[in-house]
């Protein structure tokens, strides 16, 4: 028995070694271009706007959805879009900006309704690998134990991409729609991505549907409550807005979003904005279902200037 | 619980732990651990099940006892039908209730009535086939004065319920796997490490083989009506290396986790489609059941001892029964009643037992023969399978019949290099390895150093995380 585990132990030693060795020491030979790198200019701006200040929280929808500079023009708040991957998971987003929190700021978040269906959406993919290995390694203190548990495949199948030097495709995994690629320098400075509000409509790329027996999760559901007691214990404010949605795909996705917006408001954080107001025709989405074009992004940039004003009244 | 998640390599460990350190090494507390962790292993899917596996189990062990108890023939009888009537009652509600009721609707409105019935909204309980056999074979096996009862519960239940098993098989028997539980297990490092590496293939077989066919062939299957026919023929390959790479890519998932804790499980293949006709193949497929209808249902028939023609009746209600078994659909009937078609020539003309030994035994390649035997008995199990995964019998006959057109020298438009690529390397393996245990058995004869087998492992378990295919759920939990 010892002999066996001895082996056991130096087995799985030597094979951790080797991965860890070739997530760490195999460098990114992507450098600094990759639109994930982004993600160090929107901690940037995070932590140098003073309060009150407005804090978008997501995935791409935020990036693609939103134009900060004119809400910030609007209200004469300062803005930052933090808003930037899906994959990074509802847990990591949420965890990233908590310390940012002070008092007066107005936290608006708009998760992906993927975030309340699937546990990789919840707790982050692959690309969270990759962003906390090779991008900026100050995020691991974002990240739970259990997190870092569920990640560990990922980060595993990550190790294995970089041998093959193919880290690359996976930052860029579905992105790679337009000649100048998904890169950092498409973000403006309020963390939009705006290289795109120039670029005709590409073909829409479908993401898998959440299956017709997942439920909502009530850890998503119980993250975003968490985060309100969070917020409003710092005297800040949260608000829960739907993301933009394709109309095309409404129908299909119709029971999804209804048992998220029942969920959202049993847990006393309901959305701000009736989702059906995010629907917008098809011609107004740029490149998924959950991307908007430039047209789209004023339409609903529009809207939460509205949805923002009446909230800074009431205060 | 599924064996490739990460709840169960969580899960595991602890288990082994617990049983060889914190035991005192008695089996009579190791099988109350392994109780109380095979009823949280079942109970991960569904708990309320549990009772349904705690009856079940708790009836099977009262009627044997009083089967034993009995004083009379008669009252034997009343118990060993008792346990039948009940098993099979809930086999017959959970998983064929509607396919009855269903069937004969459609039986009736064929002679122009009109009946009303309603189905059932049952949900099919994991393993219920699997642990409802165990359970009948232990019965008969008393009924038949083969065994004595086992007395002591726990024993008992850990002989129907022990989780490697559990919910996929190999059906085990009494007489196997009893006398195990009942006595002390001692750890043999020898079998443990053995036990790793047949885990590490069930994996792979899984996971990178399995799961990535699974992708091909499920678009393949639900867009049937518009694929050419090289798809088509694709997805019916592909098929075949899913379901193998699935089930006995589970089998010897449990029969390494078993080995891990002393316990020897009955083998459950014998890599198949290295057969060289059908009778072989079923000799080497699915073993556990087989076997189990072999000594069940067969030899009670009469088995091969009457004329001609009573054992090609039998041949015919074992493959029936062997095709329902696995699910309450007519394609499955269909599926058994072709291997029957096949087998029955084999059966007529005495040649039935004719490769019962290992195809190009002490030899490297096969000769052109063995070569065209197994190829031909290859395509005749693949066109078996299109009935097993069709999801109607009319799709089957559809699919079937577009399968042969113009478009079946075209070259299909699913690219599966890679996939392809790693169904040789297993092939390629097995084929090596096709007089042993499984597809790892002998690494530590070609390979004598740790240093040259441990890098193989690493790049086995380094090819299962990156080229894992989205994880399914294994197919045999279904039945």
């Amino acid at each position: 028995m010892r002999k066996f585990l001895i082996s056991i132990v130096c087995f799985v030693f030597l094979f951790l070694l080797m991965v860890v060795c070739f997530l760490f020491l195999i460098p990114n030979k992507n450098i600094n271009g990759n639109s994930l790198y982004a993600n160090i200019d929107k901690h940037t701006r995070l932590d140098s706007l003073p309060s009150p200040k407005i804090i978008f929280v997501g995935g791409s929808n935020l990036a693609y959805g939103l134009d900060s500079k004119r809400i910030q023009d609007s209200l004469g708040i300062p803005v930052v879009n933090m808003g930037l991957h899906a994959g990074f998971g509802l847990r990591f987003m949420v965890n990233e900006i908590k310390p940012s929190v002070h008092k007066g700021d107005i936290v608006v978040i708009s998760p992906e309704y993927h975030h309340f269906f699937k546990e990789g959406m919840l707790n982050g993919e692959k690309v969270l690998v990759a962003l906390v290995v090779d991008v900026d390694r100050r995020n691991l203190k974002y990240l739970s134990l259990g997190q870092m548990l569920h990640l560990t495949p990922f980060a595993m199948k990550y190790a294995v991409s970089k041998i093959a030097g193919k880290q690359f495709d996976v930052m860029d995994e579905g992105t790679d729609f337009y000649e100048n690629r998904y890169k950092r320098n498409s973000f403006n400075r309020y963390g939009d991505e705006n290289m795109h509000w120039t670029y005709p409509n590409r073909e829409i790329k479908k993401m898998g549907m959440p299956l017709s027996t997942d439920k909502v999760s009530e850890e998503a559901i119980g993250l975003i409550s968490g985060l309100n007691t969070y917020v409003t214990g710092r005297e800040a404010r949260l608000m829960v807005i739907p993301p933009a949605f394709m109309n095309g795909e409404y129908n299909d996705y119709k029971r999804i979003i209804d048992q998220t917006s029942g969920a959202l408001a049993e847990s006393k954080v309901p959305f701000s904005i009736p989702p059906e107001r995010f629907v917008y025709p098809d011609s107004l989405f740029f490149n998924t279902i959950y991307h908007l074009n430039k047209k789209g992004v004023d339409d609903r940039t529009g809207v939460v200037i509205s949805m923002l004003r009446k909230e800074l009244n009431q205060h | 619980m599924l064996f490739n998640s990460i709840n169960f390599a969580l899960f595991f460990p602890i288990v082994f732990v617990l049983y060889w350190f914190f035991t005192g090494r008695k089996y009579k507390v190791q099988n109350i651990l392994l109780l109380v962790s095979s009823y949280y292993f079942y109970g991960c899917w569904n708990w309320h099940f549990l009772f349904l596996l705690i009856f079940s189990t708790g009836l099977d062990y009262f009627t044997g006892l009083m089967m034993a108890d009995a004083g009379s023939k008669s009252r034997k009888r009343f118990w060993f039908w008792l346990s039948v009537g009940v098993n099979l009652g809930f086999l017959g509600v959970f998983k064929y209730y509607n396919f009855f009721i269903s069937s004969f609707a459609a039986l009736l409105s064929s002679f122009g009535l009109q009946a009303h019935y309603s189905t059932l909204q049952v949900i099919l309980p994991v393993g219920i086939s699997f642990y409802t056999f165990h359970g009948l074979s232990y019965v008969i096996d008393i009924y038949n004065d083969r065994i004595q009862p086992e007395r002591n519960f726990v024993n008992y239940s850990v002989f129907v319920c022990f989780f490697p098993l559990l919910v996929a098989g190999p059906i085990e028997r009494a007489t196997h796997l009893l006398p195990q539980i009942t006595r002390e297990r001692t750890f043999d490092y020898h079998k443990a490490v053995d036990g790793l590496r047949q885990i590490l293939w069930g994996l792979f077989k899984k996971i990178v083989i399995a799961d990535n066919c699974a992708n091909i062939v499920n678009e393949v299957f639900a867009g049937y009506g518009h694929q050419s026919a090289s798809n088509l023929a694709l997805g019916a390959v592909l098929f075949a290396f899913q379901i193998y790479g699935d089930f006995s890519g589970y089998s010897d998932i449990a029969l390494g986790t078993a080995r891990l804790l002393g316990i020897e499980l009955l083998r459950n293949f014998g890599f198949p489609y290295f057969s060289r006709d059908i009778a072989e193949f079923w000799r080497r497929w699915h073993i556990s059941l087989t076997t189990w209808f072999r000594d069940y249902l067969y030899i009670p028939l009469g088995g091969s001892r009457g004329s001609k023609w009573m054992s090609i009746r039998n041949t015919f209600v074992i493959f029936l029964v062997s095709g329902f078994w696995h699910g309450a659909n007519w394609t499955f009937i269909l599926w058994g009643a072709f291997h029957a078609v096949l087998f029955l020539p084999l059966l007529i003309f005495g040649r039935n037992r004719l490769h019962t030994n290992t195809v190009a035994e002490g030899r490297i390649l096969p000769s052109l023969k063995e070569t065209a035997q197994m190829t031909l008995t290859f395509v005749l199990v693949v066109i078996g399978w299109i009935f097993f995964r069709a999801p109607s019998v009319s799709v089957a006959f559809k699919y079937m019949a577009d399968l042969w057109s113009g478009s079946l020298f075209t070259l299909p438009t699913f690219r599966a290099t890679t996939l392809g690529v790693f169904i040789l390397v297993m092939l390629m393996v097995e084929w090596l390895q096709r007089e042993q245990k499984h597809g790892l058995a002998s690494i530590e004869r070609t390979l004598r150093y740790r240093w040259l087998r441990w890098p193989v492992y690493m790049l086995l378990i380094l090819s299962i995380i990156q080229f894992g295919g989205e994880s399914e759920t294994f197919i045999y939990f279904q039945f």
